[in-house]
This record gives C-alpha cells, sequence and structure tokens, in this order.
C-alpha cells in the first residue's frame, strides 16, 4: 500500500469532487481521510489517498488532471510516510476568536496555545464584511493534555486579545456518550 | 418610538457585560419601547438586547409568537436584569443573529429554561419556557453578558457563511 497527500485548488463550479474522486476511484485508490471547502470561492481539496503499491505520484497527478483538464485546478502529490502515529489524548476545548480584522490574529492566538502545549485539532477562519468594517472570525477545537493548566491558558488569552483587540472565549466541549 | 440602529460585531459594546437596572426609569421605558419597535421592524426578528443597539443596560425584548419551532409563547417579554434559574441537558440547533448578519453557527443551549427578570412595571416575573422561546431568552441574556452566539459554538466545522441577515 502507498499513501499520498492530494491537494486540488480550483475556482468553483460544479463537478469539482465528482471528477477529482471518480479519477481515484479508477485507480482502485481509496480516500482514508480529507478535508474539502469553499475558501473565498475557490474549493479547495486536500485528500490522503491509499493506492496500491505499484502507483505513483504521477500517475495520480495524470489521472486527475485529464479529468479536470477544463477546471483550472492546481493540483499536487506527494507520496507520505503510511501510517504516523497521531495523538487523540487531552481534553477538548472549543475557542472562539473575533474582532476587527489586522494582520497577526492567528499568529497571535496560535502562539499562546502553543505555548500552553494546547493542541489544534481544527481550525476555521471567516472573514465577514459589515457596514463599517472587516471582521475576522476564528473557532478551534484544541486538546490539553493537562486540563490544570486551562486557567493559565485563560489568563494569556485573555491578555493576547486584549492586546490584538479582538474577543476570544474557551470552553469544554463535552461529549455526551451514549 | 423609534426604530433604532444595530451595530454589528467588532463593536466593543456587544462584548460588556450590561449594566443592571435598579429603578425602571422614563429613558429605560423608551429604550425598551424603542427596543419592541426595532425588533417588530425587522423582518424575521424575534428578540433584540439593548448592547445590539449600543446601550449596555441589562434589558431585552422577545417575541417568538407564530414562530414554526415556537412551543411555550411568552407574546411579548420585555425583561430588566434578567437572570437563568434553571436550564436542562443542551441540544444544538443553527441560529443567527442581527449582530452578526453574515455567519450562522450550531449553537448547544437547553431547549428548557426557567428565567427570572424584572418587568416594565418593575416587578418580578419568572418565565418557564421551552423549545425556541427558551433558545431566544437564552441567545438575549448572553448579550446582557457580551457573548454573542460565536461564543457557544460546538466547534469549527458549525460556523457558516451566508449572503445577509434574513
Amino acid at each position: 500500500m502507498s499513501r499520498f497527500v492530494l491537494t486540488a485548488v480550483g475556482p468553483d463550479s460544479y463537478g469539482i469532487v465528482a471528477r477529482v474522486t471518480s479519477a481515484l476511484a479508477e485507480l482502485s485508490c481509496n480516500l482514508a481521510d480529507s478535508t474539502m471547502s469553499n475558501l473565498s470561492g475557490h474549493f479547495a481539496m486536500i485528500l490522503v489517498v491509499d493506492g496500491s503499491p505499484d502507483i505513483d505520484e504521477k500517475s495520480i497527478y495524470n489521472a486527475v488532471q485529464s479529468r479536470c483538464a477544463e477546471l483550472s485546478l492546481l493540483v499536487d502529490v506527494k507520496r507520505i510516510d503510511g501510517y504516523v502515529d497521531y495523538d487523540l489524548d487531552g481534553d477538548r476545548f472549543v475557542v472562539s476568536v473575533y474582532g476587527t480584522d489586522r494582520p497577526g490574529i492567528v499568529a497571535g492566538i496560535c502562539e499562546v496555545l502553543a505555548a500552553h502545549h494546547a493542541n489544534i485539532y481544527d481550525l476555521t477562519t471567516r472573514v465577514i464584511d459589515t457596514e463599517s468594517t472587516s471582521i475576522y472570525t476564528m473557532v478551534l477545537e484544541v486538546a490539553l493534555k493537562d486540563p490544570s493548566g486551562l486557567a493559565k491558558l485563560e489568563s494569556a488569552l485573555s491578555l493576547k486579545s486584549s492586546e490584538l483587540g479582538v474577543s476570544c472565549s474557551i470552553r469544554s466541549s463535552d461529549s455526551d456518550e451514549l | 418610538m423609534a426604530m433604532l440602529k444595530v451595530v454589528e460585531i467588532g463593536s466593543r459594546v456587544l462584548s460588556l457585560v450590561a449594566q443592571p437596572v435598579d429603578e425602571i426609569s422614563k429613558e429605560h421605558r423608551r429604550l425598551a419601547q424603542d427596543l419592541v419597535e426595532t425588533m417588530y421592524g425587522t423582518p424575521g426578528s424575534v428578540g433584540i438586547a439593548a448592547p445590539q443597539v449600543g446601550v449596555s443596560v441589562s434589558l431585552f425584548v422577545l417575541d417568538v409568537s407564530g414562530h414554526k419551532r415556537t412551543n411555550t409563547c411568552h407574546g411579548l417579554i420585555v425583561l430588566f436584569n434578567p437572570e437563568i434559574i434553571s436550564a436542562s441537558e443542551p441540544v444544538i440547533i443553527r441560529e443567527g443573529c442581527m449582530s452578526v448578519p453574515h455567519l450562522t453557527g450550531d449553537v448547544r443551549r437547553a431547549s428548557q429554561v426557567v428565567v427570572r427578570g424584572m418587568g416594565i412595571d418593575g416587578k418580578e416575573i419568572i418565565i418557564e419556557s421551552d423549545a425556541f422561546e427558551a433558545r431566544g431568552l437564552l441567545h438575549e441574556i448572553d448579550h446582557l453578558a457580551g457573548k454573542l452566539f460565536i461564543d457557544r459554538i460546538d466547534g469549527p466545522h458549525a460556523l457558516f457563511k451566508r449572503k445577509r441577515y434574513l
């Protein structure tokens, strides 16, 4: 088994997912993981793809490009390590950040999270234009291995968000076990 | 009475804890009337809190009459200094806000609540409600604590763009 990461980005239109995934299916590739989203009018896909050992980056690239010739997709395929042992441990928290757009909001908040060993699992940002200004919103899901550090993290986030002029809140994302 | 301008996300007043009201003055009554007019005058709006018109006072108005998700309905609610007495287990529902016109989000809120506050006549009111009215009460009470629905969002994949508020 060979594992690849495939990224494809292009102006949004009907059929991008259908064509890219059809090309992969024809190569008998399996989609192990993916995230796909419309980013400011560009459809962006990141796929982790498993294929048979005789498949290489070039054959995947060519298959996708021949299916998607007229879609103006930027496609990239890279072979990656088979199976990475990743850590899902820790208590989960959701962090919400919003305020007037300026450079450095993501960097500032994420530096604080990194310094407190809060591991980011997922992050979404949206810019919205109100009547008077552009507002940046960011929602993250993070894991804290040592939840006793939460109070320190909260006060560091509060300090950093005042400095950046944004609102920031953090709360537990408990799941209900059924 | 007057339609008031609704302030949007990014305004500092939306992040402040609203000032409690000791005694209801003529100005408070006028503000309440203007909030009611602004709510009824905005298509789709079922509630508005004072900070949403730039006034950091602990007051909101709510009327979920006729909404498809409404079960228990108290008609027009005008409440000063509201506090949550009890709240049930939360459910996730997508909601929007006049002050966050371009986004909606999946938010966890209790589906049954008991809320206490002061009515326009200065007397204590206790409201027990459920479904859409409970959600509205909690959404407006959040505004008075300086919180938007984005502060309650269920996760990074629970925030959605839309063209404009209704």
